[in-house]
């Protein structure tokens, strides 16, 4: 179910606006997502997170650069296989939870019973058994978030595209958050790219860090996390790479001001 | 509510006091009581006698809804296609407002030509009443629905078809609905009106009124008057039930 996504020579430009230069968003950027793992992407606001991950979610396309999944070269954005959760909540607020959860599932075209039953799955392993009758606007923000990811995940998709779905909750939900996710991903080993702003929340949760460079931005620094999870936010390892990203943050606004 | 019974009863009194004073022939303006007598008899003995009042209502109902529901079937699907293409938009937004400014009643003589004086011109002039403003509020609810709403079902390899059916039709319902409610006002304007000059099949409102006017009957022209208005606030009514079914997602 998990692919991997690999990402190669992709560009981005903005058209000009009167009188401008077009905005050149993402140079030539290079990664690879291994199946299964965790990566995230931690960069300053307004360094194209968001750009790139909707060009990776084909509701965008690139200047140049081409993407593989499972080391399949992927062009159309149709059968992408990739579910993404957006920076704000998107789910339709006319819909019930339920079927919040089952929209994905719908435009997949699959059988009614197949549909109920993973829907009631995604709602009992999510507890939100209690709210499944109720409409986005009754739920807190860490519920409706909640919902988002189990709407994601309910086709099954190869690949997992997250633009800081959490940078919206207050901190102690947050927290919940983080430790429901990796539980969620514990247990189904989804490949998870993971884009956000704060550095704790990538070290957090991921594999690798990309720290990517503010416009145009290119992947500058890969940095391996290896701490076994949960981890500890307070142990010296943490604090140690949490300090060698700012770092690098810091070398690159100061490279580019 | 109380308040606006209130407001209602004191202007009833209001009426009454005036009438007393017999500044203007009892002839010419009726007082209440006569009024709700003209109802009363509308209701039983009719106008012209044997056409009774609930027979008038239905088909003046039946043709305000007809018409209604025509340019709903075809304003909403008109709608979603303009706002959701720019380019169409700006091919035929024109065109509509050349035409929208030309009140229904304008349309009669034409209607009457190509119909007759029968059901069809009737159920044609509301539909054009109707039309307009559900074209326009259904185009302008596509145009404000959050643009994220439709990447999130995009995501997941929707169609333009789905897209429309899953995200643009149900985002634009509230306009949608206060364009219907609107329409559905206009055409019943329009329809009595229409029944007033010519469109007429023994049933009607407008052509008892007119009936009662040849006979000099003030009170029951008045009486005719309120059931058009009874008939307008109860149809507002449902249609606000309604609306606050469909949306209780707001
Ligand atoms: N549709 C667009 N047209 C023009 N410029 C855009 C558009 N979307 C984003 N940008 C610009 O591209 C840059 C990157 O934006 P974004 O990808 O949202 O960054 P991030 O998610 O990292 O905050 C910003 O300067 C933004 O103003
Ligand atoms: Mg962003």
């Amino acid at each position: 179910m998990a692919a991997s996504l690999t990402i190669k020579g992709l560009s981005k430009s903005y058209p000009a606006q009167k009188d401008a230069v077009p905005l050149l968003v993402l140079e030539s950027m290079d990664f690879h997502v291994p199946a299964g793992s965790i990566v995230s992407i931690a960069g300053l606001n307004g360094s194209g997170k968001t750009t790139l991950l909707r060009i990776i979610a084909g509701l965008e396309s690139p200047d140049t650069g081409s993407m593989l999944i499972d080391e399949k070269i992927k062009t159309s954005s149709s059968g992408r296989n990739i579910g993404m959760i957006f920076q704000e909540v998107a789910l339709l607020p006319w819909r019930t939870v339920r079927q919040n959860i089952a929209v994905g599932l719908e435009l997949d075209e699959r059988p009614k019973t197949e549909l109920e039953d993973l829907v009631d799955d995604f709602i009992t392993a999510f507890g939100l058994a209690d709210y499944a009758g109720k409409y986005p606007k009754e739920l807190s923000g860490g519920l409706r978030q909640k919902v988002a990811i189990a709407r994601t995940l309910a086709p099954g998709p190869g690949v997992v595209l997250m633009d800081e779905p959490f940078s919206a909750l207050d901190c102690q939900t947050r927290e919940e958050m983080l430790s429901f996710l990796l539980k969620v991903w514990a247990k189904r080993q989804d490949t998870i790219l993971f884009v956000t702003h704060n550095i704790e929340e990538s070290l957090y949760l991921s594999d690798q860090v990309l720290v990517i460079s503010p416009k145009p931005s290119r992947v500058a620094e890969i940095i391996p996390v290896t701490m076994p999870r949960p981890r500890d936010k307070t142990s010296l390892e943490f604090n140690m790479l949490r300090r060698r990203i700012i770092d690098v943050l810091r070398r690159l606004s100061e490279a580019n001001p | 509510m109380l308040k606006a019974i209130g407001v209602f009863t004191a202007l009833l009194l209001f009426w009454e006091l005036f009438c007393l004073t017999q500044i203007i022939p009892e002839a010419l303006l009726p007082s209440p009581p006569q009024v709700a007598k003209a109802f009363i008899e509308l209701l039983y003995t009719g106008m012209p006698p044997g056409h009774r009042l609930p027979g008038h209502a239905l088909y003046s109902l039946g043709r305000v809804l007809a018409g209604t529901g025509l340019a709903v079937l075809c304003g909403v699907p008109t709608g979603l296609v303009l706002g959701s293409s720019p380019k169409l938009r700006s091919l035929f937004m024109p065109v509509i407002n050349f035409l929208r400014p030309i009140p229904p009643l304008a349309w009669i003589p034409l209607a009457i030509l190509w119909f007759g004086l029968g059901f069809a011109s009737a159920v044609y002039l509301i539909f054009l009443g109707a039309f307009f403003p559900i074209v326009l509020s259904t185009c302008s609810g596509v145009n404000s629905v959050d643009r994220l709403f439709v990447d999130s079902v995009r995501i997941f390899g929707a169609k333009q078809g789905a897209i429309w059916l899953k995200v643009l039709l149900p985002g634009a319902m509230p306009s949608i609905l206060t364009g219907i409610r609107v329409g559905l006002g206009i055409g019943w304007m329009t329809l009595v009106a229409a029944e007033f000059t010519g469109i007429r099949g023994g049933y009607g409102l407008g052509y008892m009124i007119m009936n009662a006017r040849d006979l000099q009957r003030t009170d029951e022209v008045m009486a005719g008057m309120a059931a058009i208005g009874i008939i307008g606030l109860g149809m507002e009514y449902l249609m606000g039930r309604l609306a606050k079914h469909l949306l209780r997602w707001q």
